[in-house]
């Protein structure tokens, strides 16, 4: 391919993140095009009618849209430093768990949308998807992938990074609490550790003003 | 090879989506029907986050969630492949089998609710039937072309299950005339020999639906 790949995002969605992580691990180079929701561009509308989503990875003229789907396919296309294993039942273990954390983590996002009885909700099924993955999805390993990093941790790495902000800005009492969850707190430790994850994470301080600004906006004063 | 074992339910369009990919593979496995009203100690053993079937067994090793099963079976039988070869097509293809779960098999649980919900459930189904009619198929027999593929079994449900559906819950929203593509792959997956020769019969599945609402 002559061109450079594109990635269509918005930042800090940790969405965007899991393709820039797959891309940056594998040392591919790309440009990044920023969009603005609020108007969108006619390259997304034209790359993602179905959706009108970012991310959207540009690979020539072939769009490829939905974050775990553009991590595979950059995956295929490029094998070096592979982030599913080879042997198909650990790859099944690896999708099985990358589909949890696409099907229970939207209790994150609704939580920081939501106050009173609602944030209460959505705190307690956060939490029981955490008490899942804990129990059954991380066990004695360092990393969901073994002793490397793979695509179930790109997926949950998303989840929780931007659980340990989201918590903060909505300020109501901890969920990810490190008594109750330390093999995942061991993990996210190491996951920041991965150099090229430490290069490629947007700073702390600056998403929970982000986000605190954010939710203010959607809900309101407490 | 090890052997294969299914757990199932003979109503579930996802034991079925598993059928017909061992089906098509040739693929010899022995097929346990499943209580859910009383699951058995080998489901919570195999399954014990979703405690959910279908469960694949292979080999003494447990495979959850059909999709994930699919992509398995794909991997380890080669024959009669189910995905295209080219990555592009590939990522094409795990798109729509992510559309139809997030979208399709969702929306036709709650057209058993009433009024607002019901009428919210109407609306996301036209709108998941015009985007497939409009984005997915294009001129093509099949979702990945001319044979069955990943994405078709991912539809398949549509074949018997939607009817029923909209039997039971009393609309009439998959009209040919406005979706005349999915109409005319409705029919050629259901004319697919092996399709044909495993679907759940329609009036059991009225009774049974009938009953379960």
């Amino acid at each position: 391919m002559a061109a450079q790949p594109k990635l269509l995002g918005t930042l800090p969605s940790p969405f965007v993140y899991r393709v820039i992580w797959a891309l940056k691990l594998k040392a591919i180079p790309y440009e990044f095009i920023e969009e603005d929701l609020t108007n969108k561009s006619p390259l997304l509308l034209k790359y993602n009618p179905v959706h009108k989503k970012i991310p959207v990875f540009l690979h020539g003229d072939k769009p490829v849209c939905e974050s775990m789907i553009i991590v595979e396919y950059i995956d295929e296309v490029w094998p070096q430093n592979p982030l599913l294993p080879n042997d198909p039942y650990e790859k099944a273990l690896a999708r099985f768990w990358v589909k949890f954390a696409e099907d229970k983590a939207t209790s994150v996002w609704r939580m920081f949308r939501s106050k009173g009885e609602e944030l209460e909700k959505t705190k307690k099924e956060t939490q029981e998807m955490l008490q899942t993955v804990e129990e059954h999805g991380i066990g004695e390993k360092k990393y969901f992938g073994g002793d490397s990093m793979g695509i179930a941790d790109i997926a949950f790495g998303s989840v929780v990074y931007w659980l340990e902000v989201i918590e903060e800005a909505v300020g109501e009492g901890a969920v990810f609490e490190a008594h109750r969850f330390p093999r995942l707190h061991a993990w996210i430790k190491n996951f920041k550790q991965v150099p090229v994850i430490k290069e490629n994470l947007p700073e702390r301080d600056w998403m929970v003003t982000f986000f605190k600004n954010r939710r203010e906006a959607l809900v309101g004063s407490a | 090879m090890a052997e294969v074992k299914l757990l199932g339910t003979w109503p579930s369009p996802f034991s079925y989506r598993v059928i017909w990919a061992l089906k098509l593979k040739g693929i010899p496995y022995e097929y346990f029907e499943e209580d859910l009203s009383n699951k058995s100690p080998l489901l919570l053993q195999c399954n014990p986050v979703h405690k959910k079937i279908p469960v694949l067994i292979h080999g003494g090793k447990s495979i959850c969630e059909s999709i994930v099963i699919l992509e398995y079976l794909e991997e380890t039988w080669p024959q009669n492949p189910l995905m295209p070869d080219d990555p592009y097509e590939r990522a094409l293809a795990r798109f729509w089998v992510k559309f139809v779960e997030e979208k399709g098999v969702a929306v036709w649980v709650k057209f058993f609710s009433s009024g607002e919900e019901k009428e919210k459930a109407m609306k996301d189904s036209l709108e998941m039937l015009k985007t497939i009619e409009e984005h997915a198929l294009g001129k093509k027999k099949f979702f990945c072309g001319d044979k069955i593929s990943l994405v078709d079994i991912a539809y398949g449900w549509m074949a018997r299950w939607m009817e029923v559906i909209e039997e039971l819950a009393g609309v009439k929203l998959f009209e040919p005339q406005k979706f005349p593509r999915l109409h005319a792959w409705m029919k050629d997956f259901k004319d697919e020999p092996m399709i044909k020769e495993n679907l759940p019969g329609h009036d059991e599945m009225l009774v049974y639906f009938k009953n379960k609402h």
